[in-house]
């Protein structure tokens, strides 16, 4: 099975930030000798899609922009100024600020409740 | 090749009325270039001929007293009868490819990490639904969890294809039948227990997804509910999980506020507004496409994949119904479903 609904909100930020960070695990990992080319290879696979993501939103983006503009100048004769820029970088710190919020409310919870014993005996 | 009669492996295949599918899954563990020790098929008292196509193949076939009514109850009675080291569960719908056991099983060998899953992909691809969940395991699989395995934290061992030492898993007591998703129930109980799961992409199993409307639905309300279940019942010990913590959070959050934005407000918004809020539906569509279409390429399936990009997003508004309506009922209304529907 699959939990939630994969490909919405701020799970695929969330993901991609991951993504950004595995280089920096593995280089870490590498300095340890505990890395190797199939590893690398999964980071590279990695990057190369969230990259792809980031790039497809932006184009996206851009495309809806361009589109809206041309309409609302047919429409009215006249363009907004920089609405759907602004639009988009509103929403992506909007997104980065909620996905921030989010991982801090887990990480307090987990500040402040009781550890509960797990059943292996260390 | 490795030593076939090493694997020391006992498959289990829950089986109810699965006489048009269980050929296949048994034909494809006979097929294993690491063929399990013994196949042991657990026919919780189906009404069709399961068992009879199921003994033909030479495979242990064993029947409960009386319907189990989960699966998990029935994977429960074949786990008294192993005696192996590991232990495989299995779909009596799923097929595997033939390297799936010999790709997949090392990864147990490691002591620290008791439970592994592989890849799953749709056997058939032909309706929106299973085009649908074609898309959507794409995605999942080769995006999501390549990154959770990557930091340790694979956020379920899939139930239809995991490998398990048998010792952790008898010590969790088998399956357990309190929530809807007992594979997810499983993979965060262990992370508790301090043990590790791996997923393995190498290894893939195709199992039959639902192919209509009616069935999916049944499907997506068990995952859903399961879903929920499982956030309340193990809330207190995965805050305690990095990384598993930060995963069951934002998939949690999006659960929440992705299915009233696509039920509730994007409407509301295109209708009082502007319709250009309804291209919110699809505006992450090329995101979404981008691992979905390199993944499909590097399995040469990228037309395949291209033309069912759109059943994704069918799929995607559908699931939310369900998502919203397993929150409301378990939370809200403290509604449990506690009837096992299968998907098929």
């Amino acid at each position: 099975m699959v939990a939630g609904i994969p490909g919405t909100s701020i799970s695929g930020l969330y993901y991609i930030l991951l993504a950004f960070l595995m280089p920096v695990k593995e280089a870490y990992l590498s300095c340890n000798g505990r890395s190797s080319v199939k590893r690398w290879f999964n980071v590279a696979l990695q990057m190369v899609n969230a990259a792809g993501i980031i790039g497809c939103i932006f184009g996206t983006g851009w495309v809806l922009s361009y589109v809206i503009r041309k309409s609302q100048l047919m429409m009215h004769g006249q363009i907004p100024q920089q609405v759907s820029s602004l639009m988009s970088l509103t929403s992506a710190c909007a997104a980065l600020a909620i996905l921030a919020v989010v991982l801090l409310v887990v990480l307090g919870m987990s500040l402040v409740m009781p550890k509960r014993p797990s059943r292996i005996r260390e | 090749m490795s030593d076939i009669k090493g694997s020391d492996l006992t498959v289990l295949v829950p089986a109810y009325n699965e006489a048009s599918t269980i050929a296949d899954t048994i034909r494809s563990l006979k097929e294993q270039t690491l063929p399990a020790t013994e196949v042991i098929v657990i026919d919780d008292c189906s009404t069709d001929n399961t068992s009879e196509i199921a003994r033909s193949f030479g495979v242990t076939v064993v029947r409960p007293p009386k319907n189990t009514g989960t699966k998990a109850g029935a994977q429960n009675f074949g786990l008294a009868l192993v005696k192996t080291q590991y232990t495989m569960a299995i779909d009596a719908d799923t097929t595997l490819a033939p390297d799936a056991i010999e790709k997949l099983i090392p990864a147990v060998h490691d002591p620290k990490i008791c439970a592994a899953c592989g890849m799953v992909l749709p056997r058939y691809v032909r309706t929106v639904w299973e085009r649908g969940r074609y898309i959507e395991y794409l995605f999942a699989f080769s995006f999501y969890k390549p990154i959770q395995d990557y930091y340790d934290r694979p956020l379920i061992s899939s139930g239809c294809f995991s490998v398990y030492h048998t010792s952790a898993l008898k010590a969790n007591g088998g399956w357990q039948t309190r929530t809807m998703a007992e594979d997810m129930d499983l993979t965060w109980s262990f992370y508790h227990d301090g043990y590790g799961v791996r997923f393995l992409p190498e290894a893939v199993c195709y199992p039959v997804e639902p192919h209509d409307f009616k069935f999916m639905s049944k499907q997506l309300r068990r995952w859903s509910h399961g879903f929920v279940q499982n956030v309340r019942l193990h809330w207190r010990d995965v805050v305690h999980i990095p990384m598993l913590r930060s995963a069951i959070a934002v998939v949690l959050w999006d659960a929440v506020v992705a299915t009233l934005a696509y039920l509730v407000l994007f409407p509301v918004l295109a209708v009082l507004v502007s319709p250009y809020f309804l291209l919110w539906y699809l505006i992450d569509g090329p995101a979404v496409a981008f691992p979905v279409l390199l993944q499909a390429a590097r399995r040469n399936e990228f037309q395949k994949a291209l033309a069912s990009m759109p059943s994704f997003f069918v799929l995607r508004t559908v699931n939310s119904y369900f998502m919203l309506e397993a929150l409301w009922s378990e939370v809200v209304l403290g509604k449990t479903l506690k009837v096992y529907e299968k998907g098929h």
